[in-house]
């Protein structure tokens, strides 16, 4: 087309009505120093005081001195805790956003795709009957039972989901959910048959369970959850082009060049890993993924290339300070995360919404 | 190089909703596809952008679209749904840069940041920018969405192969003034030797811009040809099942057609 008849048009430098990438970035920086402070705050904050562990960060390097307790409390038990409480909130705010661009509905959860149910039912299954199972079995698993059970539940749950959604080739969003839901109240069910033969000591196992905690985490779980999380962390970015060009529909985004069914493939499989794997370290920590990527479309708005990223920065700092709140509250006994996140988060994402009700209902 | 539909049926379910069409377009031409509701026109358009299974044998620049990826394709085609609603408030600038992650990538930096801005002004909403795309009219809303779909294929012409438009009722929600406006791009676009292939209710502005019409009733070519034939009393009576007069002012001949002339020709006992 005759582009010279708009020469006269603003050079790339002018600032455009309606371009929000800057304020992208703008989130994206307040984010990642946001992220640096958490991340301190999380392995400064608890029952051991805030002077002593910046010796004990050092002591291993040899550039302080520490007691071996210290050093111990720092660097076996807060940093993989700190870490694997950033790494669950990236990885369930950037499932969170992938899923609902990918559903293309704003409410739109993991759960959706049947990740909670069926970890939520591995858990349970393995907190109650686990006892059942031969001796040399449960020798071999240790307490490793209960994350396995989630994992494995999860990741099954969704490949049948999956399986039943996709016909001749072509998975169907729709049918995806309706199914979705229907699985769930079926896994649903069969944990209540579980949980009604669950003793009281297992009640109280599967309730924390059921909340979440980021308490448990060691350098094992950590390092095993890690290449799922990170696969989808680094997978994500990838889907940003696909998922802007779904917001229009699927036969649009096949018109613009985009792989639909490939690109479903990839993003259902990395999403159920790695939720799977954040649950089965953590337990159950709702509202981060369906919080964090609205508060930034609101900040931000919805273009997926910032969206998932900046995700991934806000649902670690959101977990981190949970967390950090979590174990100091009732210290020395810790709260559940999962509680931490819906007390704090449930009034300030409806303040939010109030505020934001034009926007909010586009 | 052209696009040609050779016997191609379509089912939907159990209903066959296309019976063996045969369909050609021209590069350089405006192709318009008209007839009744529920004649196919629309599924016709699925069929030639692939959106739809068919049976048959469609090819577009010579090259089977069912051996083409669908990044190719994009490529070669753009394509323009009828209406498109957004699941999350994207402004309008955000939706017509979607357009240009489809296709070529041969784009410098500053050219991604002007096309945008220029395909709004070429469908008459420069300043909509910072809008957000629900807040449109349903015209508005579609003319964003055909400055979404130029980004996408904005030269007609590219490395000696013509690219395409499909537009699927472009006009329907617009104003006279914007119909007039949205047709002579489409127009322009295949002057410049891209090729055009458009759902049209509008007859009137069918034989204004059109250089070859694809008349369809009950899933079925009636006609095709240049406006002059296939837009004739007999033909559109007999796929429209409504009787119509077509005219032509004196000017410069080309058909047009008002319902009442038919009564009033039958009243004076004047067929054309």
């Amino acid at each position: 087309m005759a582009a010279a008849e708009h020469i006269a048009q603003p050079s790339a430098s002018r600032h455009v009505q309606g371009d929000r990438r800057r304020r992208v970035l703008a989130v994206r920086t307040g984010l990642s120093v946001a992220l640096v402070l958490a991340m301190l705050l999380s392995l400064g904050w608890g029952a051991a005081s805030d002077t002593r562990v910046i010796p004990a960060l050092l002591a291993p390097l040899g550039l302080a001195e520490a007691s071996l307790r210290d050093t111990v409390i720092v660097w076996d038990i807060r940093f993989p805790r700190m870490l694997t409480g950033a790494f669950v909130g990236a990885s369930l705010a950037v499932s969170g956003a992938v899923m609902q661009g990918l559903f293309r509905n704003p409410l739109a959860d993991p759960g959706l795709i049947g990740v909670s149910a069926g970890a939520g039912f591995g858990a349970v299954a393995a907190i109650v009957l686990g006892g059942l199972l031969p001796v040399a079995v449960q020798a071999a698993v240790g307490y490793y039972l209960v994350p396995l059970a989630a994992f494995f539940g999860g990741w099954i749950t969704t490949i049948v989901l999956y399986a039943v959604a996709t016909r001749g080739g072509r998975t169907s969003i729709a049918t995806m959910l309706l199914a979705g839901i229907a699985l769930g109240a079926l896994t649903g069910a069969l944990t209540g048959i579980i949980v009604y033969y669950a003793t009281d000591d297992q009640l109280r196992d599967l309730t924390f369970w059921g909340l979440g905690s980021v308490a448990g985490a060691n350098w094992d779980k950590f390092w095993t959850a890690l290449p799922l999380i990170a696969a989808c962390l680094i997978v994500a970015p990838f889907l940003a082009r696909s998922l802007n060009a779904l917001a229009l529909g699927e036969a649009a985004a096949t018109h613009m060049g985009i792989p639909v069914q490939r690109m479903k493939n990839i993003a259902i499989l990395t999403v159920a890993g790695s939720v799977g794997a954040s649950v089965a370290v953590t337990g159950g920590i709702g509202f981060v993924g369906i919080v964090v990527p609205h508060l930034l479309r609101l900040a931000q708005g919805p273009d997926h290339n910032g969206l998932l990223l900046n995700s991934a920065l806000l649902g670690a700092v959101m977990l981190l300070v949970a967390d950090a709140m979590a174990r100091t509250v009732i210290a020395p006994a810790e709260m559940p995360i999962g509680i931490i996140t819906a007390i704090l988060g449930g009034p300030f994402f409806l303040w939010i919404l109030l505020r934001n009700r034009n926007v909010v209902d586009l | 190089m052209g696009l040609v539909c050779n016997k191609t049926s379509l089912f939907l379910g159990r209903a066959q909703i296309l019976h063996d069409v045969d369909f050609v377009a021209a590069a350089g031409e405006v192709t318009c596809i008209v007839g009744p509701n529920g004649c196919g026109k629309t599924t016709l358009l699925k069929a030639l952008t692939c959106e739809l299974a068919y049976e048959g044998h469609i090819a577009l620049n010579g090259v089977d679209i069912r051996r083409q990826s669908p990044q190719v394709l994009a490529t070669q085609r753009a394509v323009l749904p009828q209406a498109t609603n957004l699941a999350f408030p994207f402004t309008v600038l955000e939706v017509v840069r979607i357009g240009l992650t489809a296709g070529l990538s041969t784009n410098t930096p500053e050219d991604n940041e002007r096309l945008p801005l220029d395909a709004l002004a070429r469908v008459g909403l420069a300043g909509f920018e910072g809008r957000f795309y629900q807040e449109l009219s349903g015209g508005e809303k579609q003319r964003v969405q055909l400055a979404r779909v130029l980004v996408q294929t904005w030269e007609p012409v590219l490395n000696g192969i013509p690219r395409w438009l499909f537009l699927d009722e472009p006009v329907s929600a617009l104003d006279i003034a914007h119909q007039l406006q949205v047709m002579a791009i489409a127009r322009d676009f295949a002057r410049a030797g891209g090729g055009v292939v458009a759902v049209m209710h509008d007859l009137n502005l069918t034989a204004m811009f059109s250089d070859r019409i694809t008349l369809m009733a009950n899933g079925r070519e009636v006609r095709s040809g240049t406006p002059k034939d296939v837009l004739r009393n007999e033909p559109l009576r007999h796929a429209y099942n409504c009787d119509v007069q077509v005219n032509t002012p004196p000017a410069d001949a080309s058909p047009w057609l008002i319902p009442q002339a038919a009564r009033a020709a039958q009243a004076t006992g004047n067929p054309s």
